[in-house]
């Protein structure tokens, strides 16, 4: 039952007018309901869900151990098996050799699911959070609209939306029902069409290649196949967001922001705040802080902090970019990630020291910089998704047609596409005081109904026009 | 959540008003319902179609109309010389049709006819006869994948493939209104290709279609297409031997090189006469021309598609409603403009030709 499907609009509407009267267990046991019916849709068989249902019930044992005995080490072993399970479920290239599970089974939202799981263990191992009840952890680890792709919320909030689910006024409604409707337009048509043209590109380049075309010409190609594919990966993802963010309103539960004007981005770090928040939230708080802390027990030397929390950014991306696929490629996109991370951090180590702090604020300021910046970032990110829709030997070959310089213009031409139509779109925006203006700011209630009206003719036009599949990019991580 | 129902409630009853004007305005761009079934139209003077296979499953109830009807069926090598204007005044009582597709294999063919019965009601009066018209190239291995026409039917929900058919998903009463609601969709579809023609293809601007042509492929078939859009007439039009060696090539490469032609086609042949059979209606089989060094280029081929075609005929002989005609005597060199296409003035005469055939092959006649 994918969002964009006429299926989950009924489903959705339908168990929004059913759960409105519920509350206290009723409401968590409809809830836990609508997740099974929810996930159900993508699973085969009965038997292919077993995988899945035991690794939620292991998670269980796990908080319960966690729980009586909050000593380090049971929480270090359940976070060490669940972990281990996952990778073997998903099998990662590293675990080929051990034996697999002898029939097929679904892996649908199984990531998400570790992520919130082990939020509860380290957050229960921690006694920041009391072990939830077992439905109140099966609404909360299977939530529908969070289950596929995030955002990956925390317990408490949504422990207090199932207690007391936030009601809506007229306005909320309006944004709400906006929200839905603008998601839905950003995947399945915005999404579709970026998707259209960059697969255009991608076809050029595979044709360029094949034909021993120079090399400014297959970085061109290879240029815009990579930016529009950020582009299309943003309308899809965030779009995908919104109609979550959306359906979770409906149900009283307020999930978290997953992205904030990523393109505004002025270096990487602030590009991983801007993107995929939760996910950056959790891999800070859960893996890159612990992480820093060990190596600074290690290495007890005020000089060496920086430079360790340089390999710490490095290590953290490495991992969150093996943990988008259990392939090799995705190892790469997570090395290219962790070194642009890692050489964006050094640079701001290394001029800090030797401009000075204030000389170095004073550049970071100044529009030329904030543009090329912005631009870089932008691109290298891009760089970093090839993998995404170039396999492995294709990037091979298209390093040893176009060689280095041909990087170096791919860069440098992603750069300017992101920068220049940003620069534009960000001052027309401003002269035209558009920048102030919000779905909040439309108060006639003519003007809203003709948004609305507008957004729905336009999907109930496009959707079939394009003969969108609108698949959410991340559902497959 | 009162407030959430009463904005849905609101916005939905608006939209629903917003896209019963777009109906209305779409009919000013494309007939509701043509005269004359013709997918010739497409490429020709109604160009808000956008391609054959929309225009097939938009118009279809066309052909579900009570009456006697001929239903021509094919690629673009029937779509063009087969005009039922002209066939009519030779057959009457009988509505003529030519439901051509452009680049048909056998398999859009079956879909085609899929979608003419789902469309007419099993107790519908008067009879169909299908003209399949084929060559070689309707039987080489289809492309991965769903057909144009398959992924027009596909399109929205309205069909769905069931053990490799083509089925409905609502009932008749409920399909043709939702074929109605994707009109407007019709129409815009046409628009990014009409601008594109308008603007990059236009001779008049020769600096931005020079630019767009370097964008083109090189190969001999890509070439030999952008000349003959630039011709005025194309019946002055030749094919030059080295033309003709460089498309021969490209066409082997493409397919393979020249081999048996798979299985799959001739059974799929032999279904769709006995699904045609089945509702009592009738099948001609149609050997369309193909030019000389096209023919003798692909012997292996070739062979295998008379001998494909003979086999699944052999299984109907003393059947009245199925019947061979064959275009053969017009494959000289000369008739085409490339490599399966006949020039324009041959065309009133194929038309005629194959109303006579018709007339003569018993068909029309047979009982049900």
């Amino acid at each position: 039952m994918q969002f964009t499907s006429m299926a989950f609009l009924g489903f959705v509407l339908l168990a929004a007018l059913l759960a409105q009267p519920l509350r206290g267990a009723w409401r968590t046991g409809f809830l836990i309901a609508l997740n099974i019916a929810f996930a159900a849709s993508f699973i085969a068989s009965p038997l292919a869900a077993v995988p899945l249902l035991a690794f939620v019930l292991a998670g269980y044992a796990a908080l319960v151990l966690v729980e009586r005995r909050k000593a380090g080490h049971a929480v270090a072993l359940s976070v060490l098996v669940l972990v281990a399970v996952f990778i073997w479920l998903k099998r990662y290239p590293f675990v080929a050799a051990v034996p697999e599970l002898p029939f097929p089974y679904a892996l649908v939202g199984l990531s998400y699911i570790l992520f919130r799981l082990l939020h509860l263990v380290l957050e229960v191992g921690d006694g920041a959070l009391k072990r939830p009840s077992f439905p109140r952890y099966m609404a909360y680890l299977f939530f529908f609209p969070a289950f596929l792709s995030g955002p990956i919320h925390r317990y408490e909030p949504f422990d207090r939306d199932l207690d007391a689910p936030a009601g809506m006024d007229s306005n909320a409604a309006f944004a709400t029902l906006l929200r839905f409707l603008v998601g839905f337009a950003k995947v399945a048509v915005v999404g579709e069409c970026l998707l259209m043209v960059q697969e255009l590109f991608a076809g050029r380049l595979q044709g360029a290649l094949d034909g021993g075309a120079s090399f400014p010409m297959l970085a061109g190609l290879y240029a815009f196949g990579a930016g529009l594919y950020l582009l299309f990966l943003y309308a899809n993802f965030s779009g995908y967001t919104d109609m979550a963010i959306a359906v979770g309103r409906l149900f009283g539960v307020v999930l978290p922001e997953n992205f904030n004007r990523p393109f505004m981005a002025t270096n990487f770090q602030d590009f991983w705040s801007r993107w995929h928040i939760t996910l950056s939230e959790w891999f800070k708080i859960y893996f890159f802080n612990p992480l820093l802390k060990l190596l600074m027990g290690r290495f007890d030397s005020a000089a060496a902090v920086p430079y360790l929390g340089v390999f710490a950014l490095f290590i953290t991306f490495v991992v969150l970019g093996f943990w988008h696929g259990s392939s090799w490629e995705y190892l790469l996109t997570g090395a290219l990630l962790g070194v642009g991370i890692s050489i964006n951090k050094l640079y701001q180590v290394e001029l800090t020291k030797r401009m000075g702090k204030k000389p170095y604020q004073a550049l970071t300021k100044r529009p030329a910089y904030i543009w090329a910046s912005r631009g870089l970032t932008l691109a290298w990110v891009s760089l970093a998704l090839t993998p995404f829709w170039i396999p492995v030997p294709g990037i091979g070959a298209l390093l040893a047609h176009a060689g280095v310089g041909g990087f170096v213009l791919a860069l440098v031409l992603m750069s300017a596409a992101f920068a220049i139509p940003i620069l534009i779109i960000v001052r027309s925006m401003r002269l035209a005081k558009l920048d102030q203006v919000s779905g909040g700011a439309i108060h006639g209630r003519g003007a809203r109904i003709a948004i609305l009206a507008g957004l729905i003719v336009l999907l109930a036009f496009a959707v079939p026009l394009l003969n969108s599949s609108s698949d959410f990019v991340y559902q497959a991580f | 959540m009162i407030h959430f129902w009463k904005w849905l409630g609101l916005s939905v009853a608006a939209a629903a008003l917003g896209y019963g004007a777009l109906i209305a305005l779409s009919t000013l761009a494309l007939p509701w319902r043509p005269a004359h079934f013709d997918t010739h139209v497409v490429n020709t003077t109604e160009r808000g179609w956008v391609n054959e296979a929309r225009y097939f499953v938009l118009n279809r109830e066309t052909l579900a109309q009570p009456g006697d009807r001929i239903v021509i069926l094919g690629a673009s090598n029937a779509r063009d010389p087969f005009r039922p204007a002209l066939m009519e005044p030779q057959l009457p009582g009988w509505r003529v049709a030519n439901a051509s597709l452009s680049g048909a294999s056998i398999g859009e063919l079956a879909d085609a006819v899929d979608l003419v019965y789902l469309a007419r009601p099993s107790d519908a009066e008067g009879r169909t006869v299908f003209v399949v018209s084929l060559n070689y190239l309707q039987f080489l291995a289809p492309r991965a994948g769903e057909n144009p026409l398959a992924t027009e039917a596909l399109r929205g929900g309205l069909h769905e493939r069931r053990d490799g058919r083509l089925e409905a998903r609502y009932p008749p009463e409920v399909q043709g209104v939702m074929e109605a609601v994707f009109r407007p969709q019709a129409v815009a579809a046409s628009l990014p290709r009409r601008t594109f023609s308008a603007v990059f293809v236009n001779t008049d601007l020769p600096h931005v279609k020079d630019f767009v042509d370097r964008f083109r492929g090189a190969d001999p078939l890509s070439r030999w297409t952008e000349f003959i859009g630039e011709q005025p007439d194309l019946d002055t039009v030749t094919v030059p031997d080295e033309v003709q060696q460089a498309l021969l090539a490209q066409r082997l490469t493409g397919a393979g090189g020249d081999k048996a032609l798979p299985e799959a086609g001739f059974r799929q042949l032999a279904d769709l006469i006995a699904l045609i059979r089945s509702h009592g209606d009738a099948v001609v089989i149609l050997d369309l021309p193909l030019p000389e060094w096209h023919r003798s280029g692909v012997p292996v081929s070739e062979a295998s598609y008379q001998q494909g075609v003979a086999a699944v005929l052999a299984q109907h002989r003393g059947d009245p409603s199925v019947a061979f005609v064959s275009l053969k005597a017009f494959d000289e060199d000369e008739n085409f403009f490339d490599s399966a296409h006949t020039e324009p003035r041959l065309w009133p005469v194929l038309s005629r030709r194959l109303a006579d055939d018709l007339a003569a092959s018993g068909v029309l006649t047979a009982p049900r």
